[in-house]
């Protein structure tokens, strides 16, 4: 069942002009290409529904003792 | 293997090495020249991050928006375990200009900044459109490859040989060979002084890189990478 979803939105997007995709995988428990693909189509979908964020901000910071550290290691 | 591909994959391998070291390396020499990030540091702490698809004088993003225009989407998702993010390109039936759109699903600013430099790589990478994954039973090769882990099978498509080998660019690009000494420098010394904190992890929010991808950089018997 995904299969065929699957080909037929990637024969929508052919028939769209999509010439070439490529994808940053994950290797991990569970992955399979069924679970790729179901992922790809979640996050096609989410888009097409408008459902998108700002770009992520860094939220962390070097505690000062350590940036320290840093700014004082040379060559 | 849904078709068949005629080609000497070690070479084919180390062609594609070569050029996304070279593209990524060159892309970093604008980049840091303008936004005033120096390629050969004092100290450590003036290795920043260097911008993916920041507001920033120039970005990888916009570097790739010179080539084509070039897109990149926030996917909102919440069960995203595997593809954190991906590259398309289309060309317009009877038209030349191509665009790229790339979707990333992530919220870790510092893994969005990975996976963005890995996709955006593809950008520079295929010109010619040798490597392009355009059709069906090409896609499906892929994902497979990619699922089963590409050094699985002796022999690879060029389609999977790219996608790999734009992992190097991301980090040739985000880590540059110059920084290397004195963030291993710098590692030492944190550990000499801090031991019961992770070095590692405190040079990655320096220069906003995942943890893992820093450590593997910085090993110090290593060879390759």
């Amino acid at each position: 069942m995904t299969a065929i979803t699957f080909d037929s939105w990637l024969q929508g997007q052919l028939d769209k002009g999509l010439v070439d995709i490529k994808f940053a995988i994950l290797p991990g428990k569970g992955v399979c290409s069924d679970a790729v693909q179901d992922e790809l189509l979640a996050a096609e979908a989410a888009i097409e529904a408008g459902f998108l964020k700002s770009a992520p901000q860094p939220t962390s910071r070097i505690p000062e003792e350590i940036a320290s550290i840093i700014a004082s290691t040379g060559h | 293997m849904t078709e068949q591909h005629e080609f000497q994959t070690p070479s084919l391998q180390e062609f594609y090495l070569r050029l996304v070291r070279e593209t990524a390396e060159g892309i970093q020499r604008r980049v840091c020249d303008a936004c005033g990030i120096p390629l050969n540091p004092k100290t450590a702490s003036e290795c920043q991050p260097i911008p993916v698809f920041e507001e920033a004088k120039l970005s990888l993003l916009a570097s790739a928006n010179i080539k084509a225009p070039t897109e990149i989407k926030w996917a909102t998702s919440y069960s995203h375990e595997y593809v954190l993010a991906y590259f398309k390109r289309y060309r317009l039936p009877g038209e030349r200009r191509i665009r790229n759109e790339i979707v990333v699903t992530t919220n870790n600013y510092c893994v969005a900044r990975f996976f963005a430099a890995k996709e955006l790589m593809h950008c520079f990478l295929d010109e010619d459109g040798h490597t392009s994954t355009s059709s069906i039973g090409l896609v499906h090769d892929l994902i497979d490859d990619l699922v089963a882990g590409g050094s699985l099978s002796q022999q690879r498509a060029p389609q999977t040989i790219v996608d790999e080998i734009a992992w190097m660019g991301a980090v040739y690009y985000l880590i540059p060979d110059s920084w290397v000494p004195i963030l291993q420098s710098a590692q030492s010394a944190i550990q000499l002084q801090r031991p019961d904190v992770n070095s590692t992890l405190h040079l990655a929010q320096q220069i906003r890189v995942p943890e893992n991808v820093l450590r593997v950089r910085l090993r110090r018997d290593r060879t390759v990478v």
